[in-house]
């Protein structure tokens, strides 16, 4: 786990240092009476007007109007410029500079419109002569709602946009304000990548940032905590590379560390680790894995610890092969040594295993789908022990009058767990002792438990329905389950039956709503045991 | 009638007269040019790219500039990038109306302004309006497209799983589109988007942990949805967590 720790460390310096090698992009800080920022899909702009003060470098450009085109790192002055500290101080009609080259036009309305191409704003040296065609062109504004309005911004180019105060529109009513925000323009995706544990709702508020790394405060709802906040921190190295480290400090108090490195085509290895700093049941836990891949075969070097176990394997598992268009298959064989403090009957083990998956492709019978999957997997340990898991997987799916979609699933899973000594057995597994009443943790008698000997049985009915909107964005499902497990511990196990409804909405092109309610019967003593979950996405 | 009553129709009739003129001046919603105005009748119609108003001179954003006539009215909200109608009194080679969302029939684009009115020195050369237009044309700001996408997803995907659209809308929140289930293996979602814009997504299991990768497991590029096509057509060849 400490080499792990180390990889991450280094990762995070690696792209810290990244941040700093870039930090020489231009920093253009916008003073004026509007700035108004527009982040359109193929170009950022920040448009300001009424005494606008621009400064960039030694550079300061004071004008009427101006227009930072982001996204081409120019700036576009006009009316009353006066531009000073580069090189001469220049008086015109309209500025406009090349922020990456240096290379600027002036247009002086006096006595003659007149353009000049000058370089570092010398004028000794400008030549005069037509800019090129499209040199001043500008998108078209007028009618447009800014994303966010405000007096002051500073921009990064590559690495964000500051705006303080933020004042963001929102059409009909009142504006939000915010006292500051900053908007990232790191165009890497990976700055996206996320350490924290899932959320109905996550509304991230960016704090500071460089052109390869991002730190945001997080408001939260999780279904399991309720509202809660968390703050992280993402570093990214083009697509080779990213780590991100998350703290969620109030509810559900907890901190995780994911990093990625691909150390060439094919080679790639990751490490997580995280802590919950929970009362009852305080976890720490890490993971390490090297993975190799060629065209036939994916090879793993593995590591994991939880708390006191910790486990170190090898495996070797084939890219899923297709046989013509019957059937396709996969492969996978591992080696790995497990240890576990405490355990019994004895605290390390070594582990062979092997496995296989089969995938029938679907199979069109009378408008409806039907595929098939089985999956085998057989571990033998050092101490006369063997497991064995194997699960077949049916479903089918019709639709009808493209209205309604039905799609049906049944999975029949066997896991066995086998000691050869029976003493050993009872002791390792908890087999049941037929001297003693059993009850299920909910306090149900469970008499049925005393023929567990180590093989558990899983069985499961799924149905789900959709009703389609004129677009599938618009719908409605409702999902019925059974689940018919052995030994079906009422109060630990699956429940029994479980019957759910999600109506996805799109309220407004910007706005979706996701809403579900499921209902448990018969579990634990309860039912009726309602749950709902929600959620928002653009 | 009482004296107020007369007051108040001579105050009425003050403003009805006045408001019109005041109007005028300020320009700030003009008509259209007509036939019946003797001092457009002889104008030229251009429209263009505002990039400055520096008088005596109207600058547009080819770089062309057009003198101004003394005393012309300036609209409010005429600023850098705002698409002027202007009036060129064709004898005077100067402009006596700027207007803003305005139309007229014979407008030309500024771009093809016989360069006699062009004031800027020296003079430059016409450019192609229809390669400007697409430059400054926002990226399909109203129209809105419905793209179906369609992913087929690996044979050893969990076949409890649901699989969702990451796009950079939600900076690629992981879950933020679920997709509704075709089969075991196939999936789909119709999303909004501007007619002539793209957009840059990804497919998920629901987290980070289980996001699309190529096929040796390093990151791939986000897919492409292009507002212009109705479906886009996606193979997931392998997830993060999956061999």
């Amino acid at each position: 786990m400490r080499s792990g720790l180390l990889f991450g460390a280094m990762l995070a310096a690696w792209a810290s240092v990244g941040a700093f090698a870039r930090a020489s992009d231009a920093r253009v800080d916008i003073r004026a009476e509007s700035v108004a920022f527009f982040p359109f899909a193929n170009a950022t702009l920040v448009a300001a007007r009424g005494h606008v003060r621009v400064r960039v470098g030694r550079r300061t450009i004071d004008a009427n109007v101006i227009r930072y085109d982001v996204t081409a790192n120019r700036i576009t002055a006009s009316g009353d410029v006066r531009v000073d500290g580069r090189g001469d101080v220049l008086e015109g009609a309209v500025y406009r500079l090349d922020l990456g080259t240096e290379r600027a036009y002036l247009v002086r309305a006096n006595p003659l419109p007149t353009t000049y191409s000058l370089e570092a704003d010398d004028l000794a040296k400008a030549t005069e002569g037509p800019a090129p065609a499209g040199t001043f062109d500008q998108i078209d504004l007028d009618g447009q709602r800014p994303y966010i309005r405000s007096r002051h911004a500073i921009v990064v180019a590559n690495s964000g946009v500051r705006m303080t105060p933020a004042e963001f529109p929102t059409g009909a009513g009142p504006a939000f304000v915010l006292p500051t925000f900053l908007y990232t323009l790191v165009s890497n995706h990976n700055i996206a990548q996320s350490a924290e544990p899932y959320a109905s709702f996550d509304q991230p508020y960016n704090l500071f940032g460089s052109t390869n790394s991002l730190t945001a405060g997080h408001l939260r709802y999780e279904s399991q905590n309720g509202v809660t906040l968390a703050v992280d921190t993402r570093l990214v190295d083009g697509d080779r590379a990213y780590a991100v480290v998350s703290f969620l400090p109030l509810r559900g108090r907890r901190a995780d560390l994911i990093a990625f490195q691909q150390l060439r085509p094919g080679l790639q290895q990751t490490f997580g680790a995280a802590h919950a700093f929970s009362t009852t049941f305080p976890s720490t836990s890490a993971n390490y894995r090297l993975a190799g891949t060629n065209r036939f075969a994916t090879a793993t070097f593995a590591a994991s610890a939880f708390n006191t176990s910790n486990s170190l394997g090898v495996g070797l598992s084939s890219i899923p092969h297709d046989v013509g268009h019957y059937f396709s298959y996969q492969l996978d064989t591992g080696y790995a040594y497990e240890h576990n403090l405490g355990g019994y009957p004895q605290p390390s083990d070594f582990r062979r295993s092997i496995g296989a998956n089969v995938t029938l492709p679907g199979i069109t019978v009378a408008h409806a789908n039907f595929g098939a999957r089985y999956d085998y997997n057989l571990g033998a340990y050092d101490y006369p022990h063997t497991t064995s898991s194997g699960t077949l997987t049916l479903s089918g799916s019709r639709r009808f009058r493209r209205v309604v979609d039905l799609y049906a699933s049944v999975a029949f899973s066997q896991i066995a767990n086998r000691y050869r000594n029976d003493v050993v057995a009872r002791r390792a597994l908890f087999l049941p002792d037929p001297n003693f009443p059993y009850f299920s943790p909910d306090g149900t008698p469970f008499p049925g438990f005393f023929a567990y000997a180590g093989l558990n049985t899983y069985r499961s009915y799924a149905l789900r329905a959709t009703f389609s909107g004129r677009s599938n964005e618009d719908r409605a499902e409702v999902t019925l389950t059974h689940t018919r497990d052995f030994p079906q511990s009422f109060g630990y196990g699956r429940p029994p039956l479980t019957a759910g409804i999600d109506v996805i909405r799109r309220l407004t092109p910007t706005i979706k709503i996701e809403l579900g309610r499921s209902y448990t019967f018969g579990y634990g003593g309860h039912y009726l045991s309602p749950q709902y979950s929600f959620g928002i996405s653009p | 009638m009482t004296s107020r009553t007369v007051a108040c129709v001579a105050f009425g009739a003050t403003l009805a007269l006045a408001l019109p003129r005041f109007a005028l001046a300020r320009d700030s919603s003009p008509a259209t040019p007509t036939s019946s105005d003797a001092a457009t009748a002889r104008d030229l119609h251009a429209r263009g790219q505002l990039l400055a108003i520096a008088p005596p001179y109207i600058i547009f954003v080819t770089g062309d500039a057009l003198r101004l006539r003394a005393g012309i009215a300036i609209p409010n909200g005429a600023t850098l990038g705002s698409a002027v109608l202007v009036s060129i009194d064709r004898s005077r080679l100067d402009v006596d109306r700027i207007a803003l969302d305005a139309h007229a029939s014979d407008e030309i684009d500024i771009a093809f302004l016989p360069r006699e009115f062009v004031s800027v020195s020296p003079k430059s050369a016409p450019v192609d309006a229809r390669l400007r237009a697409a430059r400054t044309t926002l990226p399909g700001a109203n129209a809105i497209a419905n793209v179906t996408l369609d992913v087929t997803v690996p044979t050893n995907t969990p076949p409890a799983d649901d699989v969702y659209v990451s796009t950079e809308r939600s900076n690629f929140s992981p879950a933020e589109i679920r997709m509704q289930r075709v089969d075991s293996r196939r999936f789909t979602v119709t999303i909004p988007l501007d007619a002539s814009g793209k957009l840059r997504y990804q497919y998920t299991r629901g987290s980070y942990a289980t996001v699309e990768r190529d096929r040796s497991g390093g990151i791939i590029q986000p897919h492409v949805a292009d507002g212009t096509s109705a479906r886009g057509v996606d193979t997931v060849t392998r997830w993060a967590d999956t061999n």
